[in-house]
């Protein structure tokens, strides 16, 4: 316990000369640094968060589900190449908390009236907060667990990162691109089956 | 089987919009019509849907991971930062008690030996004064004052110095009250008074009284004390380096130590007492038939008397082995009455002195 400790902090001391900046964050993000992209946002933006929620009747765990999700959808914008570089980063995922609490305490009818800042970032979608469902994660860790690490690898890269075949076969060291393209097929094909299986997770999928 | 892999291609190239216009269109339109290809699609996105919401569940769960790992380290460092303030507070507080028992020696210890209050010597006649350090052999002050002293026919007003009185008696060595303490506080005391006596600079007057021949009548005076802290301690030493008393002293070399309240030490040598031949002072009752009967002459002497103006009333030759004998009258036969003084000066030259005070 203690040695995990001193680990992670020896860790942590390590991660604070590799320089993360708000500009390199989408970078780390796409090329899979996940841990390393969240955890600059986290040092960064959640304590600004918590301080607005604390001083517009929110506490901590406010603060936390609403960075949650409002990184979700920053995350997305990268992923899916919406995300316009111009803005930074830190401020985007900032002002994207701000609308989502204040949304939902408009929602949740209280008597509070905050003026938006002054912004013209897309207002984003609603992910988790809102639609958490603790059953949703089980049956989709139980769908993919039936694919296999590989194939949930290739549909990662496939559809997910949407990246070339070509990458995909040197990445995945096959030996052509048809050889990519068939096995994206064939895992596409087991994922489908799966879920064929599975009616509760199409309805649930369907209602998304 | 190509047809297969085709459609599946193409259903993806839909998703993904990278069909141009015209594939689109035409695709679209066999959507409109094709209910199986329809559901076809609908499976492809779902299973998209399916792995982005795996993804996002996965970033959510990371993040999570994230502030349990911070809000862990964040504890370990309250940990450490309250050890971190502890240490320093055992730290100052170790520091503080040091430093008091430190302090303790000098402070809290006092000696066990009984004070000696010194006071200055008080001088009637402020012509005289002594000197530091050395040692004085001022002349046997006669028990009367203001008396008259005749020394090689000069007369001279009698000085009276009022002596120190030491008691030495019951007197410790000066070490015994550090010796009760431990060895670590002995150590600590023994350099903080070698600090402080650096500059403590004890001095003093000293001055001695010889000792009468066969008599234990010498003295040692001590006065003017200077530097260190009140108050002193003054012990007499003799040649064994036994403390012995300042008063009843027969003849020999003596040292004085003197300490402060710090116990700053001062150690003055080699104070001579030597013995002398006091003058003595007789009394002589002619009435009762009293005789002056001073001794029996080791060598032919002349016995003289002198009145107060300086005439002789009386003045005989002894021979040696005869006693010096005097019975009050003068030469002419007549009894005398007043205070004279005599002088036996003996062949070798040597002359002795005394006063005799005849009443009948």
């Amino acid at each position: 316990m203690y040695y995990d400790r001193t680990a992670m902090l020896f860790k942590r001391f390590k991660k604070d000369f590799v320089k993360i900046t708000e500009s390199n964050i989408p970078e780390l993000i796409r090329n899979g640094h996940e841990k390393e992209a969240m955890q600059s946002l986290y040092k960064n933006v959640l304590p600004y968060v918590k301080k607005y929620i604390a001083n517009h009747k929110g506490n901590a765990e406010d603060a936390l589900d609403i960075f949650q999700d409002a990184v979700l959808a920053f995350y997305e914008s990268v992923i899916e190449n919406r995300f316009n570089e111009q803005y930074k980063v830190y401020g985007y995922v900032y002002k994207l908390c701000i609308f989502r609490w204040t949304n939902k305490i408009q929602r949740e009818k209280l008597q509070f009236k905050d003026e938006l800042p002054d912004t013209n970032i897309e207002e984003p979608k609603t992910w988790f907060s809102e639609n958490e469902n603790q059953e949703e994660e089980a049956i989709l860790k139980k769908l993919f667990s039936t694919i296999g690490d590989k194939c949930l690898e290739m549909l990662t890269y496939t559809i997910y990162k949407k990246m070339l075949l070509e990458d995909v076969m040197l990445r995945m060291n096959f030996p052509t691109i048809t050889a990519v393209r068939m096995q994206h097929h064939r895992c596409k094909e087991k994922l489908v089956l799966e879920m064929k299986k599975n009616p509760s997770i199409l309805s649930k999928l369907r209602a998304l | 089987m190509k047809n297969e892999e085709f459609l599946f291609s193409t259903i993806d190239d839909f998703l993904n919009g990278n069909l141009d216009d015209a594939q689109m269109k035409e695709f679209e339109a066999e959507l409109a019509k094709d209910v199986l290809l329809k559901e076809k699609v609908e499976e492809s996105e779902l299973a998209n849907l399916a792995l982005k919401r795996k993804k996002l569940w996965e970033v959510k769960n990371l993040i999570e991971e994230i502030d349990r790992e911070e809000k862990s380290l964040k504890k370990t460092r309250n940990i450490i930062a309250t050890g971190v303030v502890l240490a320093c507070l055992c730290a100052g507080l170790a520091y503080v008690l040091i430093a008091e028992k430190e302090q303790i020696p000098s402070i809290k210890h006092v000696p066990k030996v009984p004070i000696i209050e010194t006071k200055p010597v008080e001088t009637k006649n402020s012509e005289e004064k002594p000197t530091l350090v050395t040692i004085k052999k001022p002349k046997i002050v006669p028990v009367r004052t203001n008396n008259v002293l005749t020394n090689n026919g000069e007369i001279t007003a009698i000085q009276q110095v009022e002596p120190i009185t030491l008691n030495t008696t019951n007197e410790n060595p000066v070490s015994q009250p550090i010796n009760q303490k431990s060895e670590s506080v002995k150590a600590i005391a023994e350099i903080k008074r070698v600090n402080v006596c650096e500059t403590a600079n004890l001095s003093a007057f000293v001055s001695s009284e010889n000792a009468c021949m066969d008599n234990q009548n010498g003295r040692i005076l001590v006065s003017n004390i200077k530097g260190g802290e009140l108050p002193y301690q003054i012990k007499v030493l003799n040649e064994a380096k036994e403390i012995v008393s300042s008063n009843n002293l027969g003849s020999g070399k003596y040292s004085i130590l003197i300490s402060d309240n710090r116990n700053c030490t001062k150690e003055i040598e080699n104070i001579l007492i030597r013995e002398i031949d006091c003058q003595k002072d007789f009394e002589l009752n002619i009435g009762a038939g009293e005789t002056f009967d001073l001794e029996i002459a080791s060598q032919s002497a002349t016995f003289t008397v002198f009145d107060k103006t300086g005439n002789t009333p009386f003045q005989k030759e002894f021979s040696k082995g005869e006693k010096i004998l005097w019975n009050g009258y003068s030469s002419h036969g007549e009894a005398l009455a007043g205070y004279f003084q005599f002088q036996v000066k003996y062949q070798n030259g040597e002359i002795r002195m005394g006063s005799i005070t005849i009443t009948k």
